[in-house]
């Protein structure tokens, strides 16, 4: 087919030529054709990996090695059960915020009664926002190691709390956490002394949303580095709410 | 003018120990008020060295 007699075929029918292209136009280096051909097969897989946006379970939805940066590229909001989301994708080295803004959806966790090993052992860099508001509190392993040995972790926009969830090495070997921003009442024993880049806004946003606990008390270990970055006057703040810190 | 007097517990192990409540483990606690330093108590840092080497496994197979 000639180069013209394309163009009159793409002004009549541009999805047929689409879809030829995806079939032919590859083998022929139309590479316009490959393209189309290749977006509509990227949009066909998402369609059915995703249940056309009515996908409810996405636990193992992207775990394993396959997962990359160029490949990751969920065309749906991502809310359901949502535990093991991002496990074992060592190879999925992306800012997820900036992925989830790429393509104009949204992650919501607050609907998950689970979010253990959420992105266990994997290779992102930057988190939205994290809700564990739907994280059921009668489960000691809901949180458990949520974000454990995220090793390039640097950022999570935001943690939504409440009261009642377990920290069971939610944080275990997250070495990269410098920023997160906590909202709603910590009050079981949370253990942050892998993280020891926190910056000071950090361990202050930490320690301002620990329950003021009236007659027993809780653990907050954030480790030394850490602890050198606050005054004793910030360090009392924990103490008074009945804290130990170490 | 208003004064305001922070108290501040800090216990510290003593060289070669840890301190324990039996839940957390650190050269140095800041008590927080409720807490009593009766509750903690010195290990060694080789009893220490081998309960984190039972802490600390390798990344999980599967979980």
């Amino acid at each position: 087919m000639s180069i013209a007699e394309k163009l009159v075929t793409i002004a009549e029918n541009e999805q047929k030529v689409y879809n030829k292209g995806y079939n032919e136009g590859y083998a022929e280096g139309d590479f316009n054709g490959y393209q189309s051909g290749y977006e509509n097969s990227q949009n066909d897989f998402w369609d059915k990996f995703q249940s056309g946006g009515k996908r409810t379970d996405y636990e193992y939805a992207f775990s394993g090695d396959g997962w990359t940066a160029e490949n990751f590229k969920p065309k749906y909001n991502l809310i359901g059960r949502l535990p093991r989301l991002i496990y074992y994708a060592k190879n999925l080295e992306v800012d997820v915020r900036a992925v989830l803004k790429e393509q104009g959806i949204t992650l919501d966790t607050s609907k998950s009664e689970s979010l253990v090993c959420f992105s266990f052992n994997s290779a992102i860099t930057a988190l939205p926002t994290i809700s564990f508001v739907g994280i059921d509190t009668n489960d000691v392993h809901a949180a458990k190691w949520c974000f454990g040995w995220d090793k390039s972790l640097h950022t999570i926009e935001k943690l939504i709390v409440k009261e009642g969830i377990f920290y069971n090495e939610t944080f275990y070997q997250t070495i990269a956490l410098k920023n997160i921003e906590i909202e709603g009442i910590i009050d079981n024993n949370i253990d942050f002394s892998y993280s020891s880049l926190l910056t000071h806004k950090s361990l202050m946003s930490i320690i301002n949303h620990l329950k003021n606990l009236s007659v027993y008390s809780r653990n907050l270990s954030i480790g030394t580095n850490n602890l050198a970055k606050l005054t004793d006057a910030e360090k009392a703040i924990a103490t008074q709410k009945g804290w130990n810190l170490a | 003018m208003k004064m305001t007097i922070i108290e501040l517990r800090k216990i510290t192990a003593n060289d070669g120990y840890v301190l324990t409540n039996g839940e957390i483990y650190s050269k140095e606690i800041y008590l927080g008020v409720n807490d009593s330093p009766d509750n903690w108590h010195e290990i060694t840092e080789e009893e220490y060295a081998e309960i984190l080497k039972e802490k600390e496994y390798e990344v999980p197979e599967e979980v």
